[in-house]
């Protein structure tokens, strides 16, 4: 289903063409275990919402889920905060899927908070140019492993033409004591920092030296290699036609809960660097979240 | 032993932090007690240049009502744990709905939300901390009051009561929130209710029109404090005014300001011009109509030659002076030929009124904050950089042209030094200056992120060996802040606080108090 802003919001006002559901006592949102009933794509309005919701729905095509609604606010958040809530509200047991331009997020995340929402992830994503390099940076907080976007995003980098950072903080690190369990992929070489509360750190293109620089990450950290863990790579066949596409699938595919290596640490970097050309990205930046109401 | 909770309080073992959580379930009910990642992650938006690990809180409660928060302080105490209190959670730049410090639980009070009492003749309102600006918006235009609010720029999704508590300001002649504060209810560490001025009086009627009440005067102990926390908050409303004239003065160079300000301070100190009037920079205004990335690409401060190019692309001037005229047509007419004569003298300005700005974006939001309507389009800003980082630098000036250019050369110097823009406006107080500076800063970057940390201390640092105090700061910097102030003032704050929480259960870290 697509809708533009205006149909959105009329929708919302009419009150019942587009949902048919009022919001429950409960809500799916206050489920200690829940599987969503309904996904949600939110398109912000960003310059790069097409190619997000083109790998949203990659992902989603392959996880064989039956509907995927869409909502085009062009901007919405900002000159309409209200229209919004009425359809967050309106739209329960929804996970939302949503890429927002970072004034909008800052509502958003606000929106969904006191509308009583769970954050899964939210990511920022920048594509800059650095001394005439191509650099692309992730950053996410994530609640915990089980809902982990990095590993599917690094695993697309795969002869990426650019400077790509990824960094996931897992709010949860209760998981973190135990049995190791490492993302792999090939062409990645990976170490853990020392401590209970470890971050594992994968570099491919550079050196672990070279990785924790370009991350700021300090110098004092003991470092170990991570051995190779067969049968957990994270794979990913699909071909990455545009970075934000590749963001979009990998969010998507978190939410669809195709994640399937839970890595055990508090955090986790991946980083990586092209020898080849240099493919210079529109200078472009935006937010995703992955968010239960 | 893995954790059930994702952080703890300081000093306090998780078998008590688990029992202080059960007795919280007592008070709350299950679903108002919240401790898993995925409830706590909204909490976590700090937007300051340190980890989020630093403020990550440990649990949220969603109080509803009085006695809950009277028997909440009951368990913080019996179990040493600590609360920070949030009424809506909106206090963007100084460090959101996260708590100042790692393992604090979030006090989130937004199901206190009743209107309790909005009186037309009187023009007061009374209301609980989750109350909304555009919930009270909304309060009054269904009963067609003829009222006003005064709202901060996150008007529509802010509250009063936060905003007010953290002396926020608005744009109306109501501007100086605090001012039109009158009469608290708070509920002390101890677990007592206090009502503050006339409010202690039973039967008194005059709790919201008659601010000090007898004795010493309490309520300005609660605001930017953790002494108590506030559950009903009363403050006056301006009268909708028959005509208003919302106008722009654009001046082309940075150094005008000094002829700007000589012009206004007069002006606003003898009510001619009744509003918290803003002085506003090209690069504050340019996100509503331009993206940086069109002008400059790459590391380092936009150059003064890409301001001057979007100052022409998009109309703006070097500063832009947001002022409105209320009254009566008859009064707007006589005070208009006042500010006209006066900016119009050295020929230096542009004045712009509604008829020839009304299609400006820019215009459009300040004109709605003028008039206390909601817009939310100041946050435009957070896409000028990108990537997050945001922080209110928020020096106080003397309405003095020479300061105030003194202050933006320090900031613009200090900004640039880092590499990062001066996105500045003043907020014309009647002998004061809010200085108010966006430091915008892209997160995901981790040199600029340590730049930015490190350029706001040495604007503290800076801005304080001059003798300028910043009046409000992010949850990162407020120990650095209130130590500008000196040993005494902190002395007296920390006696306050043992005297009224001796077991520093209530927002330790708030100002830089424990």
């Amino acid at each position: 289903m697509e809708m533009d802003r205006r149909s959105l919001l009329k929708s919302v006002l009419a009150g019942g063409t587009l949902v048919t559901l009022g919001v429950p006592s409960w809500t799916f949102a206050e489920q200690p275990s829940r599987r969503a009933g309904r996904y949600a794509l939110l398109l912000g309005g960003t310059g790069t919402d097409e190619a997000f919701a083109q790998g949203v729905r990659a992902a989603w095509m392959k996880s064989g889920y039956g509907r995927l609604s869409s909502f085009d606010l062009k901007g919405a958040l900002l000159s309409e905060p209200d229209e919004v809530t009425k359809l967050l509200n309106r739209l329960r047991e929804t996970r939302w899927i949503a890429v927002t331009d970072e004034a909008g997020a800052v509502v958003f995340q606000e929106l969904t908070r006191s509308a009583g929402g769970r954050l899964l992830s939210a990511g920022s994503h920048v594509a800059c140019v650095e001394e005439d390099r191509g650099v692309l940076r992730h950053v996410w907080l994530t609640s915990s492993p089980t809902h982990g976007v990095a590993g599917l995003l690094a695993a697309q980098l795969d002869g990426a033409h650019d400077t790509v950072s990824v960094v996931e903080r897992f709010l949860d690190t209760s998981s973190a004591g135990g049995e190791l369990v490492a993302w792999s992929a090939p062409g990645f070489a990976s170490y853990r920092s020392a401590g209970p509360e470890s971050t594992h750190l994968h570099c491919s293109g550079l050196s672990l030296l070279e990785g924790r620089r370009l991350l700021g990450l300090p110098g004092t950290e003991e470092w170990s290699p991570i051995p190779r863990q067969r049968g957990r790579e994270q794979r990913v066949a699909r071909p990455a036609h545009d970075w934000a596409e590749s963001v979009g699938y990998a969010v998507a595919a978190s939410a669809f809960g195709m994640n399937q290596v839970r890595e055990t640490c508090a955090g986790r970097a991946f980083v990586h660097r092209s020898h080849g050309g240099q493919r210079t990205q529109p200078a472009a930046r935006f937010v995703s979240f992955v968010m239960d109401l | 032993m893995a954790s059930q909770f994702i952080a703890l309080p300081k000093g306090v073992s998780e078998e008590s932090f688990a029992a202080a959580i059960a007795e919280f379930r007592g008070v709350l009910g299950e679903d108002a007690v919240h401790v898993t990642a995925e409830q706590l992650a909204p909490y976590i938006k700090t937007m300051m240049p340190v980890p989020d690990a630093d403020h990550t809180p440990s649990a949220a409660l969603l109080a509803a009502t009085v006695e809950q928060i009277q028997k909440i302080v009951g368990v913080c105490n019996k179990y040493k744990v600590p609360i920070w209190m949030i009424s809506t959670g909106r206090n963007f730049g100084y460090g959101s709905a996260a708590p100042a410090e790692r393992g604090q639980v979030v006090l989130d009070l937004r199901r206190m939300n009743r209107i309790l009492e909005v009186d037309p003749d009187l023009c007061f309102a009374l209301v609980e901390p989750g109350v909304t600006y555009k919930q009270l918006y909304d309060y009054i235009q269904e009963h067609k009051y003829p009222l006003w609010l005064s709202c901060p720029a996150p008007s529509a999704i802010a509250g009063p009561t936060g905003n007010t508590l953290d002396r926020g300001i608005g744009y109306t002649p109501y501007g100086e929130h605090f001012l039109f504060a009158c009469g608290m209810e708070v509920v002390l560490a101890n677990g007592e209710v206090l009502r503050t001025g006339m409010g202690s009086l039973p039967k008194s009627n005059t709790w919201q029109v008659f601010k000090w009440g007898y004795g010493p005067y309490l309520d300005g102990i609660f605001t930017q404090s953790n002494y108590g926390v506030v559950t009903k908050f009363g403050f006056w409303l301006q009268p909708a005014p028959p005509a208003f004239k919302p106008f722009v003065i654009q001046y082309e160079h940075e150094e005008d300001i000094v002829e700007i300000v000589e012009t206004i301070r007069p002006l606003r100190i003898s009510g001619v011009i009744p509003n918290a009037v803003v002085i506003a920079h090209a690069l504050y205004e340019a996100p509503t109509k331009a993206k940086r990335s069109d002008y400059v690409t790459g590391p380092g401060a936009i150059p003064d030659d890409a301001v001057r190019r979007i100052m022409k692309d998009h109309k703006l001037g070097a500063w832009n002076v947001y002022a409105a005229l209320y009254g009566t047509q008859e009064q707007i007419d006589v005070n208009w030929k006042i500010v006209s004569g006066a900016f119009g003298k050295s020929g230096k300005a542009k004045i712009l009124t509604d008829q020839e700005a009304a299609d400006d974006p820019a215009f459009q939001y300040r004109a709605a904050l003028m008039r206390g309507d909601m817009t939310l389009k100041e946050f435009a800003l957070y896409n000028w950089r990108g990537g997050g980082g945001s922080m209110w630098f928020a020096p106080v000036s003397q309405a003095r042209g020479s300061e105030t250019l003194k202050q933006m050369a320090m900031t613009k110097r200090i900004l640039g030094k880092y590499g990062l823009d001066y996105a500045g406006e003043f907020v014309v107080g009647m002998r004061d200056m809010h200085h108010i500076v966006d430091v915008l800063y892209d997160r995901t970057d981790p040199a600029m992120t340590k730049a930015a940390y490190e350029c706001f201390d040495e604007l503290v640092t800076e801005f304080s060996a001059e003798g300028y105090g910043t009046y409000r700061v992010n949850t990162a910097f407020m120990d650095k802040v209130a130590h500008t102030y000196g040993p005494v003032q902190r002395q007296v704050h920390q006696t306050i606080k043992k005297a009224l929480d001796p077991n520093g259960i209530l927002a330790p870290g708030k100002s830089g108090i424990r």
